[in-house]
């Protein structure tokens, strides 16, 4: 992994289009500005971990749970 | 009635990387559908359709879909695109969830599927499905 030290305001260019700017930082937390083009898609990574994890529960529910009595009983309330 | 469609992830879904390839069952009688893996038929996941409980969900997600989500798409004009989120079932059905951080965008002409992670903070990924609408019934109604 390639390390940088910056201070504030100063930025870091990625490839022709990406610029990243550390805007600010207070204790732990440092706060990061992101210019790049529409199509590149920015997450926070633990957000890509959280829908992982919270996927990975939802269909786990096949093999236990996830029966044909509770969607019945979900079809139930959904047409109610 | 149902519709059986197959539906292709490019990017997979996040924790199923390696399953492009999902069969997507629509019912008609209710708002759920159910989306299995066809390489794995163990692994499925039933769905909703977010605008039966929230009603501005649509409109509201309209602008996080980036070029990139289009493109995948392969978003014209006039696609009509299926938006439907995963439910995560409790054993008692008024826990159920729905994952609203991060809906699955369906575009039923070209069969090509991806899953959205919105950034906005306001969806929860584990919001309760009945939370609404269940305030005014007891709980010994809706799971008996």
């Amino acid at each position: 992994m390639l390390v940088l030290s910056r201070k504030t305001n100063e930025k870091i260019k990625i490839g022709e289009d990406i610029e990243i700017t550390i805007v600010s930082v207070s204790g732990e937390v440092v706060r990061v500005g992101i210019e790049a083009p529409k199509e590149v898609k920015i997450l926070r990574s633990e957000v890509y971990e959280e829908i992982s994890r919270q996927n990975q529960a939802a269909a786990e529910t096949k093999d236990n749970k996830f029966n044909q009595a509770a969607i019945s009983l979900l079809r139930t309330k959904l047409t109610e | 009635m149902e519709e059986k469609n197959i539906i292709i992830f490019p990017q997979g879904v996040p924790g199923f990387e390696k399953y492009r390839e999902w069969s997507f069952v629509i019912e008609e009688e209710a708002p759920l559908a159910q989306l299995v893996s066809v390489e794995n038929e163990y692994i499925g996941f039933v769905l909703t359709r977010p605008e039966v409980y929230f009603a501005d969900y649509l409109t509201e997600i309209e602008t996080e879909i980036d070029l990139d989500t289009q493109k995948v798409l392969e978003i014209k004009e006039n696609t009509e695109l299926n938006v439907w989120n995963i439910l995560c079932i409790a054993e008692d059905i008024i826990e159920t969830t729905i994952n609203l951080k991060a809906p699955l965008l369906i575009n039923l002409e070209n069969q090509i599927g991806c899953q959205l992670i919105l950034n906005q903070e306001k969806y929860d990924s584990k919001q309760l499905l009945f939370s609404h609408q269940n305030m005014k019934e007891n709980k010994e109604g809706v799971t008996g």
